[in-house]
């Protein structure tokens, strides 16, 4: 079980040690301002509360499963700049172990970050009856969505030659994915435009969201568009932990 | 001859007919009362009432606050404000469904306008207006600044304490950033 020993020190690292509880920070203190517009601002007041709780519970998944991606995209590249890849290495954990350890601390960030989103959401839907049904939604789509993300981070980070070149790949990579959210209305319609939301992990996941926080719809009337999160969560789980690490060197397999 | 003649001129002129002119709006519904938020739903129904058939008529929803300075946009409300209604026979009618939402408080009128189609549009023939479905939305706000204040200024501090207790708490026992 060297995964757990692995996990242990990963965890403690980044919690006690390193840039987990600023990263928290920030991340509240966005979630502060967001609640704080939406509750007094008369240009967001406007807003239906539910639609005030799902905002707010979309803004907690993107930025908490982005913290989660980019404490993930250190993973082994950060460990190859600081030269202490080699000794990792040189364990006797085996490497899908390693990558497992590193997986699950960088999963905790967004734990942690939704932890601290649920005073948020209890305040703007408590007056609704919003709070429970976010919180559960929010709980399984933002953590399809997370390990879906740190899946991806981890694998990149394993291939990366540098730390730079791989968190620059995940950053570019959640751009791409969270571009489409801007798209305009008229773009989203018809078969391709809907084509593309339910094939993207983030807009099907926001999609979710909505239709069950602001619709109103059931939780099974439109699980399909969980399908390319839960898709995707799987492969790059089953990619960080079985495949990539198999190509892990010291020196890393891009340019930079 | 003067019976053909005048035959003529009434085929004529129904032929020449605006689409309005043979086509009557009702609305299900003559008043909501709804709290903000909430959504409701009625019909409008679109009789044919001339002698020929009618056809590419646009029924298309709007909305509008009753007290000045309130402002709407329709789009918020419905996200479906436009349905190509199916020709309709003489005598026949077709039925429109409409949901909507109360996504601000007050007054407002909720109206369907049946549009003559892309020719009838472009002769300028007059619109078939419903009577307005009047809504009164009741605004039901739980939030406010003393409610959200303590957790939006709590929860960030109290992070901030622990971070600071624990740099510090490392700084004494001399350990060095990992």
């Amino acid at each position: 079980m060297a995964w757990r020993v692995v996990a242990r020190q990963e965890l403690r690292d980044l919690w006690l040690a390193g840039r987990g509880l600023p990263l928290m920070l920030a991340f509240t203190v966005l979630l502060s301002a967001t609640t704080y517009l939406t509750a007094t601002n008369q240009s967001l007041n406007f807003l239906e509360q539910h639609e005030a709780v799902s905002l707010t519970l979309q803004v907690a998944v993107a930025v908490g499963a982005l913290l989660a991606l980019l404490v993930a995209a250190d993973a082994f590249s950060g460990e190859r700049e600081r030269g202490t890849l080699e000794s990792l290495l040189l364990s006797p954990a085996r490497r899908s172990e390693l990558a497992l350890g590193k997986l699950l601390a960088a999963l905790s960030t967004w734990l942690a970050a939704f932890a601290l989103a649920c005073p948020y959401l209890w305040v703007l839907g408590h007056g609704v009856g919003a709070t429970a049904d976010a919180v559960v939604v929010g709980a399984v789509v933002g953590t399809v969505i997370a390990v879906a993300l740190t899946g991806l981070g981890t694998v990149v980070s394993a291939l990366a030659r540098s730390n730079r070149l791989s968190l620059s790949v995940c950053l570019l990579v959640l751009l791409a994915l969270f571009a489409p959210t801007q798209f305009p209305t008229g773009a989203k319609e018809g078969w391709f435009g809907e084509l593309l939301q339910r094939v993207n992990p983030i807009t099907a996941g926001n999609h979710y969201i909505g239709n069950v926080l602001v619709d109103g719809h059931g939780w099974s009337r439109d699980a399909a568009w969980l399908l390319s999160p839960l898709a995707a969560a799987v492969l790059f789980a089953f990619l960080a932990v079985a495949a990539a690490p198999r190509f892990l060197t010291l020196r890393g397999s891009g340019p930079g | 001859m003067t019976r053909l003649l005048a035959c003529t001129v009434t085929i004529a002129v129904l032929a020449a007919s605006p689409a309005s002119a043979s086509v009557d709006l009702t609305i299900s519904r003559s008043h909501v009362a709804t709290q903000l938020g909430d959504t409701f739903a009625f019909a409008t129904t679109i009789a044919n009432t001339g002698h020929t058939p009618v056809s590419g008529l646009v029924a298309h929803l709007n909305v509008v606050s009753l007290t000045a300075g309130v402002y709407v946009d329709p789009e918020d409300w419905s996200s479906e404000r436009t349905q190509y209604v199916d020709p309709i026979r003489p005598g026949g009618a077709a039925t429109q469904r409409w949901k909507v939402k109360a996504v601000n408080g007050g007054d407002f009128a909720v109206y369907v306008v049946a549009l003559p189609g892309r020719g009838g549009v472009a002769a300028g023939r007059p619109l078939a207006v419903s009577p307005p479905l009047a809504v009164h939305a009741t605004e039901h706000r739980t939030l406010d600044t003393a409610g959200a204040l303590p957790v939006v200024l709590l929860v960030p501090a109290l992070l901030a304490v622990l971070w600071l207790w624990l740099t510090m708490r490392r700084r004494r026992l001399g350990l060095s950033r990992a």
